[in-house]
């Protein structure tokens, strides 16, 4: 933590402002009496009506990319900068990725050492750590950034994660923080997990079952509200209560599980994503082989952060359906489960 | 019920969302609308007298979600329509969900898979090993320990045997939580098995984690070199690891408690054969019949001793280590001589 506490929050300046996250941020953001002024980056104007949201348009794909971020800070002064443009899914152009990710976060951080906002908030996501079968099983923050050696879709996520740091090292005037997001489940998000969690079937591993953690939109944007007002520094995990095996989170879901062997699995995964009948990538296989579950510990501890929302009352906001009220304080053992019907 | 029509319409037109309104800060004037215009970006704008129609859309679409934040509840019971086959689909969960429960501890131990389990491995546990355990008087009931345990066989019969014995015959019903080594946690199905039993990976950071929780931890320091052991000697142990099971003690103060786990030397056959029994063994992947003695020894607390410097530490852990090896070849013996 710096040394005199910093002023509270006044000017947000927040690229990839119409992500799920991001607008929801900025429409929080603008609840706060004390913002004065939200500058909100991305391509098209986000869906919130507010005096205090300035849209500026930026395609941080393009080159100048970092030039115009400089002026958009040099004019308004923001104290606070969120860096929120990430795609939700992976995508079949990863060059187009790869500019917007990685050096995207390059020209953010450009603009930033030129203008030295106080805090800088990263959006990333538990992904970075890959889940390996050498790993204990809750990952702290200090965890290697393992990820998933083929899929460029998490090794930009670990690229930008790595510029962060090492600006955070050279810049100890800035705070810097990183909040890693389990998968972001929720009535309103749109991702990777939520689309493939919506088909019907579901592939599995023969004989593997890793344990799966995931965090409600709503915990996500508090955590959010928490690292911009607090000034943390570091990166946080941010993940909801408790943890479900993959196969006991479909039953619950009512998909219908599809064991298949891994290489075979493999296989068809490729084929799929080849043909663009899948929205995954194969390279992800590895998350329903072993657990990737981050502790969640270093976000209560320094950030004040606790999750509002378990693994079951997330999955049923997610489906839309109202939970039965042992759902909500659930006995250590449930013989027989009536979930929903 | 005019309000689940509208929810209705509104599930039906695709509202994103409902969410509490109140709680999202949704319920303040919107008539500022058009400060929020973009403040000419896109180069330079003709002025006109007619209302700018992308505007006035961004008002309306918000407008429009204020309005149904505020109508729909947050658990929108009425949207629910029924499904095509919902009975069949119940069903289906109903079987997907069996002998699962939907609460697993942190490090995924199933109750509803191990109470399901309960039946086969009380009849290996009774009839089959006839397994005596002797010291249970010793396990700590406050807070956690570190029993330290030889091992027996390929498959980790003796560490699931410890499970059961003291969830089964403890007045306290204990759960132990034995370590398993990479080779068997990483296994397809077994590893997935043992899991929901209530066996973690081997680490420092998962057994601190269950120690700082209060639990009984298992470790099996000599690992899978245990099979090098001779059937008819089980009393010569083979290396204790490197000793991490002592840093581990060292570092959460959690007393070690000895236990040594017997397979009784079959008696009926002379020893060649029960060597040749023994290599067979590790492909039938079956225990041979008891019975087996399972001896809990007096908790030894190393809370007392810091290491302060890396010497230390290290002279600390290669005498501790070797102290509970002894102690346990000890018992091993004892209990070998005692009913032979």
């Amino acid at each position: 933590m710096s040394d005199a506490p910093k002023p509270a929050p006044a000017v947000v300046a927040l690229t990839g402002a119409c992500t799920d996250l991001g607008v929801e941020t900025l429409r929080r953001l603008s609840d706060d009496p004390t913002i004065e002024t939200l500058i909100a980056l991305d391509v098209s104007a986000p869906d919130v009506i507010s005096d205090k949201v300035k849209f500026v348009h930026l395609d941080l794909s393009q080159p100048g990319a970092g030039m115009r971020i400089a002026d958009v800070l040099e004019e308004y002064k923001p104290d606070t900068f969120v860096h929120a443009a990430f795609l939700s899914a992976p995508t079949h152009d990863g060059a187009w990725a790869h500019e917007l990710e990685d050096v995207g976060t390059m020209h953010v951080l450009d603009a930033c050492a030129r203008q030295q906002p106080q805090r800088l908030v990263l959006f990333s996501t538990t992904l970075v750590y890959g889940a390996k079968p050498d790993q204990p099983a809750y990952l702290r923050e200090d965890a290697k950034l393992g990820g998933v050696t083929e899929s460029r879709f998490i090794n930009d996520r670990i690229r930008a994660e790595e510029q962060v740091l090492r600006f955070a090292r050279n810049h100890p005037n800035i705070d810097v923080c990183s909040l890693r997001f389990a998968k972001l489940l929720g009535p309103n998000s749109d991702n990777l997990f939520t689309r493939f969690l919506s088909r019907p079937v579901a592939p599995t591993l023969t004989g593997f079952d890793p344990l799966m953690q995931c965090v409600h939109e709503d915990d996500a944007i508090r955590a959010i509200l928490l690292a911009i007002r607090k000034s943390a520094r570091g990166a946080f995990n941010i993940v909801g209560k408790d943890v479900l095996p993959y196969t006991t989170l479909l039953a619950l879901l009512g998909r219908l599980p599809l064991p298949l062997p891994k290489g075979f699995a493999k296989f068809i995964g490729k084929a799929m994503w080849a043909t663009k009948l899948s929205e995954v990538p194969s390279t992800m296989i590895d998350h329903l082989q072993y657990s990737c579950v981050a502790d969640a510990t270093r976000a209560r501890e320094t950030l004040g952060f606790e999750a509002k929302y378990d693994i079951r009352q997330t999955l049923a906001e997610f489906l839309g359906m109202p939970m039965e009220p042992e759902m909500h304080s659930p006995k250590p053992a449930t013989r027989t489960a009536t979930w929903m019907n | 019920m005019s309000d689940s029509k509208q929810e209705k319409h509104s599930k039906a037109a695709g509202t994103p969302a409902p969410r509490n309104a109140a709680e999202w800060g949704d319920e303040d004037s919107f008539l500022g609308a058009e400060a929020a215009l973009p403040p000419g970006e896109y180069g330079q704008t003709i002025p006109s007298h007619l209302p700018d129609p992308i505007a006035q859309a961004r008002v309306l679409r918000e407008l429009q979600r204020r309005v149904r934040s505020t109508l729909s509840p947050a658990f929108p019971v009425e949207v629910k329509r029924p499904l095509p086959g919902a009975a069949l689909l119940a069903g289906y969960r109903h079987f997907a969900l069996r002998s699962r429960s939907l609460v697993v501890d942190e490090f995924g131990r199933d109750p509803d898979y191990c109470e399901m389990a309960k039946p086969t491995l009380d009849l290996l546990y009774r009839h089959w090993l006839r397994i005596k355990l002797e010291g249970l008087e010793n396990l700590p009931t406050d807070g956690g320990a570190i029993l330290v345990c030889n091992h027996t066989g390929t498959l980790p019969y003796d560490a699931t045997m410890l499970m059961h014995g003291v969830a089964t015959e403890h007045p306290l019903h204990l759960q132990v939580r034995p370590l398993l080594e990479d080779r068997l946690a990483r296994k397809a199905f077994l590893g997935v098995g043992l899991r929901k039993l209530g066996a973690v990976r081997a680490c420092q950071e998962n057994a601190t984690r269950l120690l700082d929780r209060g639990s009984l931890v298992a470790v099996f320091p000599e690992g899978r070199r245990a099979l090098l052991k001779e059937p008819t000697s089980p009393q010569n142990l083979q290396r204790f690891g490197r000793g991490g099971f002592v840093r581990l003690a060292l570092r959460t103060g959690a007393p070690l408690v000895p236990v040594a786990i017997v397979p009784r030397p079959t008696r009926w056959l002379p020893d060649s054969a029960a060597r040749r029994i023994h290599a067979t063994a590790r492909l039938a992947l079956f225990p041979t019949p008891g019975p087996w003695t399972i001896q809990i020894g007096k908790p030894v607390d190393l809370s007392a001793k810091l290491p302060e410097s890396d010497r230390e530490e290290r002279v600390l852990v290669a005498e501790e280590a070797q102290q509970i090896r002894m102690q346990v070849i000890a018992m091993i013996n004892q209990s070998l001589t005692s009913t032979t």
